[in-house]
């Protein structure tokens, strides 16, 4: 069937999402199709398109997404047509030695997100003679998709799906940077540097974790308004802001745990991260930068003298399948908020307006919503 | 009934309409296609209504179309005070009592003036009228006569139109307005003009342009649109703004006008004129400094293309973040904390579980069904009131929108049930002992046995019985609230609301350990808007009895009353706070209405009643609360 897809079709400062009707294919033994009904504007999407990310070109881009299950192929227990799902953008066989240890964010099937083929290896989007691949394996910039049924968790229909498709990637990862990776606990102070999509959340993660002080740094008083909003305790434009500001609120002791969320990291935030982290603290790296770039460079001997930790986290160290219906939940009851997040909705012909808005600052997170 | 207009009017002259549609264009910005129908209307014999908020032009386009059309205008200010007497005029008492009712005594009001004249009789703000006074209206636009005692019967002449003119976002008295008036009425709806017709407006008034101008439009049109503004400004701010900001200018030396100069000019312009939310804890000053500081920023953004730099400084830790012991919540933070109560949402299949009809009444996601809903409660009123509660807290985020906009309907009738017909208004009524108000002739003359009356005691004079009680609804959403129990706080909540104006004055305040003051004495806050206030209200553990009955006395002392009266809905079972029945000063009368049947329950509750001066009724169900009300306190 013919489906209509924003796609990237080649890398650079100026490369702009491109919309195309695309051959889909059916799907394939444990793939489903889905018809999308929102899609969430991630930065890693911008990455994409920026050449940060080294992805497979042509890919259709996306990997936040909310639908409804149209049809399904062979073998797929999972879920039925008519169900609504959420999608991981990282798949969860449930049985490779991560994901039977716990650690499903970092599945074996994972290897291919940039690739953007199915786990089978196939791709389910043509156009021009070319296999296009999805992002994450999803592709949900286009109005359906084929996907793996290892990417799809399936939540109940009550559920606002254009609220719901943000707890795909964005939510999950923020609140589980703060709850999982960094382990925020009860009275600790904590910096979070880049209040976008991602950072937003670990404000929020890290109020549900009972942080007493949740420093939210960005140059936009915007997000920095927000981030308040949604449970910073203070908020400042700048790290050196930042640094004085926690030296005075712990008496020079310094913050417990910082989490670097910023769209693009650099060497100068995490130093600033590192900075700010007291004697046994840790830096939690959430955010991307290109892929090639030294993004850490530290002195090595304050690291060992203060026993301070670096770290990275992948999806927050959420277990996909399990935090994104803990997620719902916890909207459901009210100690996560998502109607909040969602600054601004665009149809997909609009999505490069939509990736502008991002780059200028004017979004938490965007969203798209498809009409039909 | 017969032809209820009077008949059409001949046109003055033949060039009227022309030389109308010249002068729209040149005095009236943006009017033109409201003009042309009004013009019409005029001459093709209709009565008209112009409904917009103030400042949109409407008397400004009268007054044209008046002249232009040859008629004469009487003006009429319509407020609370417009009697029947004011409108239609009254026999002069010093001539009466000198001479009897003949007709040279008698004082024609405007209404007569311009039915004789066959003049335009312009009534503004026709929705502060009393409805007596609209009554005299009616007859004159149904029969185009009016019968005036010991005067008889008055004609109109053809060509009398009464034009009235209301502002639909005023709620004082909106409601009253019937079917009856606007049935022989053409309604014209005027609106705020567009951005580029306040600017030309503005332009011509001021006679600058530019800078300036755009900003103060821009402020005037912000105002509008704040979340925390009731009544915006009209175009008449930024004209005022413009004035004073390029005076400012000049007596500061300013070439370009700073910060200072324009927040001085937008608070001279505006701070007065805006109306804020009722129950908003800011000043109106703070709003306008708000919206100018974020034009200033959105300037210096677009002239700069880079980062604000005129962007507020970051904030500190808010205020009010950790719970307190017994706080008292008002306005914005009770709204906050509405919202924050009020997060829990409820899943399908939770509904499911707990009520046997969700599926009769939610067919499927996003889906209620009205005509179940009212069957459901024409066969279990409490089953069926405590499902749309509980609807109105669903996930599913179309079925809660449905929900609340019926449950906002459902309770309003369910706390009108058993209330009788009559109107809520203000009645007139002879007040004794009284220096102010209309004279009554009539009585008066009979007092004084048909003779002078000798002294002052003997004149009756007759005025606006003002509210003469002030109540407090305490409700108590402590322990289980959830269901039934909402319900009955929804109803209790509606019955209350629906009984201001009756001469009542009242307030409705919810409480656990905080109390949250959802709709202060002398608050416009309509029923069904504080249904929906109640329906957020969620479940909170301990109960502070005492605290909930010095906040009434605290809301109750703001009102003007003569009686001051608190009725309590809750299993007076207090968990928290100091003892409740050391806590009743400042109240005349505590009712009760408990909601347990619990020996403890109905102890405390008929204790607190008597030592409250009030009487304890136990409430098992929606259906008997706005009778148990009624009993209570007679307010309903
Ligand atoms: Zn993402
Ligand atoms: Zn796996």
């Amino acid at each position: 069937m013919k489906t209509k897809a924003a796609v990237c079709w080649e890398t650079g400062p100026d490369a702009r999402w491109e919309l195309e009707e695309l051959e889909l294919d059916p799907p394939g033994e444990h793939e489903l199709r889905i018809r999308w009904v929102a899609s969430g504007l991630c930065h890693s999407d911008e990455h994409l398109t920026t050449g940060d990310l080294p992805a497979r070109l042509p890919m259709v881009g996306g990997h936040e997404g909310a639908g409804i299950v149209e049809e399904v192929g062979a073998s797929v227990t999972k879920v039925r047509p008519g169900d609504h799902v959420v999608c991981s953008f990282l798949p969860v066989c449930g049985t490779c030695r991560w994901c039977s240890t716990g650690q499903s964010n970092l599945c074996d099937l994972g290897a291919t997100l940039l690739q953007g083929s199915l786990p089978g290896g196939e791709f389910r989007f043509h156009a021009r003679g070319q296999d296009l691949g999805g992002m994450c394996m999803l592709g949900t910039f286009s109005e359906r998709s084929v996907v793996s049924e290892y990417s799809v968790v399936k939540v109940d229909d009550d559920l606002p799906l254009d609220r719901a498709v943000l707890v795909g990637c964005g939510v999950p990862t923020g609140w589980g940077s703060s709850v999982y990776a960094a382990r925020v606990g009860p009275g600790d102070t904590v910096v979070i540097y880049g209040i976008g999509g991602v950072g937003i959340n670990a404000v929020q993660g890290a109020r549900h974790a009972g942080a007493a002080n949740i420093v939210a740094v960005d140059p936009l008083p915007n997000k920095r308004e927000k981030a308040e909003e949604l449970g910073a305790t203070h908020s400042v434009a700048t790290g050196e802001e930042a640094q004085e500001l926690v030296t005075r609120l712990t008496n020079g002791v310094l913050a417990d745990r910082s989490i670097v969320t910023v769209g693009v990291v650099d060497a100068v935030v995490v130093e600033q991260a590192f900075n700010v982290i007291r004697k046994g603290g840790s830096v939690t790296i959430v955010g991307l930068g290109p892929i090639a770039e030294k993004t850490i460079q530290l002195s090595g001997t304050m690291l060992t003298l203060f026993q301070k930790t670096v770290q990275g986290s992948m999806f927050g160290s959420s277990n996909p399948m399990y935090d994104i219906r803990k997620m719902l939940e916890l909207y459901r009851v009210g100690q996560v908020k998502l109607d909040e997040l969602c600054s601004a909705t665009y149809s997909l012909d609009d999505i490069n307006q939509g990736y502008q808005d991002l780059r200028d600052g004017k979004n938490i997170r965007g969203v798209i919503v498809y009409d039909s | 009934m017969s032809d209820p207009a009077p008949a059409p009017a001949p046109e003055p002259d033949g060039s009227g309409p022309p030389r109308l549609l010249e002068r729209i264009a040149t005095d009236i910005v943006g009017l033109r296609r409201q003009a042309e129908v009004l013009a019409v209307a005029l001459t093709s014999g209709r009565h008209v209504v112009l409904e917009g908020p103030p400042g949109t032009g409407k008397s400004t386009l009268l007054r044209v179309v008046a002249e232009e059309t040859g008629r004469g205008v009487v003006f009429v200010e319509g407020n609370a005070e417009l009697t029947p007497a004011r409108v239609v005029g009254y026999h002069d008492p010093a001539a009466v009592l000198q001479s009897g009712y003949r007709p040279e005594s008698f004082v024609e009001g405007p209404l007569l003036t311009a039915m004789r004249q066959g003049m335009l009789l312009y009534l503004e703000e026709m929705n502060r009228v009393p409805e007596e006074t609209l009554n005299v209206l009616i007859t004159a636009l149904a029969e185009g006569e009016i019968h005036v005692s010991r005067l008889g019967r008055v004609r109109a002449d053809p060509g009398f139109r009464l034009i009235a003119a209301m502002n639909p976002f005023d709620a004082v008295g909106t409601a009253r307005i019937g079917q009856a008036i606007y049935d022989r009425m053409c309604r014209i709806a005027i609106g705020y003009q567009d951005e580029a017709g306040e600017r030309t407006i503005t332009e011509r008034v001021t006679g600058d342009r530019g800078r300036l101008v755009r900003l103060a439009v821009a402020l005037g049109r912000a105002t509008r649109d704040h979340p925390e503004v009731r009544t915006g400004a009209s175009v008449r701010g930024p004209i005022d703004m413009v004035h004073i900001a390029r005076g400012l200018c000049g007596l500061r030396g300013e070439e370009r006008a700073g910060r200072d100069t324009l927040l001085d000019a937008a608070l001279a312009a505006f701070s007065g004129r805006i109306r804020l939310e009722e129950g908003v804890d800011r000043t109106p000053e703070e709003v306008v400094t708000e919206i100018l500081d974020r034009l200033l920023a959105a300037e210096a953004e677009a002239e700069a293309d880079e980062e604000p730099s005129g962007a507020p400084p970051p904030r500190g830790r808010g205020a009010g973040q950790a719970p307190s012991h017994g706080r008292v919540l008002e306005g914005r933070d009770a709204r906050a904390a509405l919202r924050e109560s009020g997060r829990r949402t409820l899943a399908r299949r939770e509904l499911e579980t707990a009520h046997a009809g969700f599926a009769e009444v939610s067919p499927g996601v996003g889906r209620l069904d009205e005509a179940a809903l009212e069957r459901l409660l024409d066969r279990d009123p409490d089953g069926a009131a405590a499902l749309l509660c509980d609807l109105a807290a669903a996930t599913d985020v179309e079925l809660r929108r449905q929900a609340r906009r019926l449950a906002a309907r459902v309770f309003v009738r369910l706390g009108r049930a058993g209330r009788p017909a009559r109107r809520g208004m203000r009645r007139i009524v002879p007040l004794p002992g009284r220096p102010d108000g209309d004279l009554d002739l009539d009585r008066t003359l009979e007092r004084a046995g048909g003779g002078l009356p000798r002294s002052a005691d003997e004149l009756v004079l007759r005025g606006w019985a003002g509210p003469r009680r002030a109540l407090c609804l305490l409700l108590d959403h402590s322990g289980s609230m959830r269901g039934q129990a909402v319900a009955m706080a929804a109803t209790a909540a509606a019955a209350v609301v629906l009984a201001a104006g009756d001469g009542v004055d009242c307030c409705v305040v919810a409480f656990h350990r905080d109390a949250l003051v959802l709709r202060p004495p002398g608050s416009a806050r309509p029923p069904g808007r504080v249904v929906e206030d109640v329906l957020s209200v969620r479940a909170r553990g301990s109960t502070d009895l005492a605290l909930a009955l010095r906040t009434a006395a605290r809301q109750l002392a703001r009102a003007a009353a003569d009686e001051r009266a608190a009725v309590l809905l809750s299993d007076c079972l207090p968990t928290a706070g100091g003892d409740p029945l050391a806590a009743l000063a400042g109240i005349d009368r505590v009712h009760v209405l408990g909601t347990s049947g619990l020996d403890d329950s109905v102890r405390a509750g008929t204790a607190l009643a008597r030592r409250g001066g009030g009487r304890y009724r136990r409430v098992e169900g929606v259906a008997e609360l706005a009778a148990a009300l009624t009993d209570l306190v007679g307010v309903t």
